[in-house]
């Protein structure tokens, strides 16, 4: 074994290829990984475009064509209560015709209830909902109605709006908005 | 045939360098089947959805809702149900019911695929509502729902 041992850089240049190739490997899986997971946030983003999944146009829409299906005393108007076939829509161009009238907004408790059940009556546990009606006279709009409130600091809202015709040309704005409830883990689970 | 200690050596010196080698080589196809095999799943997943949505639309649009004609809870059988299944997702398991949700809950209508005892991988599912006229005259709102798998 009289063999001379040959030194040279050759290998530790072979290394600081191989360590540079690592590290290209590294870079790339990082980009891969974060990009990955940017597909499954939006992903998830996508899944979730209105709060809960419960999309406001929908039950504002459906909410409006519904009838009250109860008997309601409203002691300012002619016949002193409404039909159960009238629908919702019907019931608020009503009342908000009456309110922009200055009628006195205690005398719509039992209606207000009633709206309040229809559009609860839909919601998933764990959301709140406030239905929102505005007076749109010449160029400015009044707030006219307001039937239940959303928590204070919620920073997921969602909102749809519908016009109501009115016995004159003006019309009222009418708005569901949506929000989680405090307890938000309700809807994850959901 | 030569007999020296070099070959010795230089395997000796080879083997870190192929072990960063055979670490890169892995990380690169470890990380590009994991990217490949997310992306199939989402797609899956994505197209399961679009599945269950389209059902539920076209057993909505069957029942006749339309800006004019309201359906009433009798405009939902099961047999138009299954061929509906059939016309739009195919061989998929689904599970329908249509409930009323005001002005009470009340079940109108629960089917399901027949071979819907599988034990389902992935599962999708999209509601609507839609008014419906009732025996009384009056208009009330119905849920469907549909799960696909």
């Amino acid at each position: 074994m009289s063999g001379s041992r040959r030194r040279d850089w050759t290998g530790q240049l072979a290394l600081l290829d191989a360590i540079v190739f690592f590290t290209i490997a590294m870079v790339i899986m990082l980009i891969l990984s974060s990009y990955s997971g940017e597909y499954l946030v939006s992903a998830a983003h996508h899944d979730t475009t209105s709060v809960a999944g419960q999309d406001p146009g929908e039950i504002l829409r459906v909410v409006l064509s519904a009838s009250i299906s109860k008997t309601v005393s409203i002691p300012v108007v002619d016949e002193g209560q409404l039909r159960p076939s009238v629908t919702v829509a019907e019931c608020l161009a009503t009342e908000l015709e009456l309110l922009e009238m200055g009628i006195d907004p205690g005398a719509f408790g039992e209606l207000n209830a009633v709206l309040r059940d229809v559009v609860y009556s839909l919601l998933v546990p764990g959301l709140e909902a406030c239905l929102l009606a505005y007076g749109t006279c010449a160029d400015s709009s009044v707030l006219l109605l307001s039937i239940g409130e959303l928590p204070e600091g919620s920073e997921r809202r969602d909102s749809s709006h519908a016009l109501l015709p009115s016995s004159d040309s003006s019309g009222f704005l009418v708005c569901l908005v949506l929000s989680p409830s405090a307890l938000p883990e309700l809807l994850q689970v959901g | 045939m030569r007999f020296d200690e070099n070959g010795v050596g230089g395997f000796f010196e080879d083997l870190p360098v192929l072990v960063f080698v055979i670490a890169g080589v892995s990380l690169l196809i470890v990380s590009g089947l994991r990217v490949s095999s997310l992306r199939g799943d989402l797609e899956e997943e994505s197209s399961l959805q679009y599945a269950a949505e389209i059902f539920v639309r076209m057993i909505v649009a069957d029942a006749g809702e339309s800006g004019f004609v309201r359906p009433t809870a009798e405009s939902f059988n099961e047999t138009r149900i299954a061929s509906l299944a059939n016309q739009t997702i195919g061989g998929l398991s689904y599970s329908v019911s249509i409930v009323m949700r005001y002005p009470e809950t009340e079940w109108i209508l629960a089917c399901e695929s027949a071979h819907g005892a599988q034990t389902p991988l992935r599962v999708a599912s999209d509601s609507k509502f839609l008014n419906a006229i009732d025996g009384n005259g009056r208009s009330v709102i119905i849920e469907v729902t549909a799960v696909v798998w």
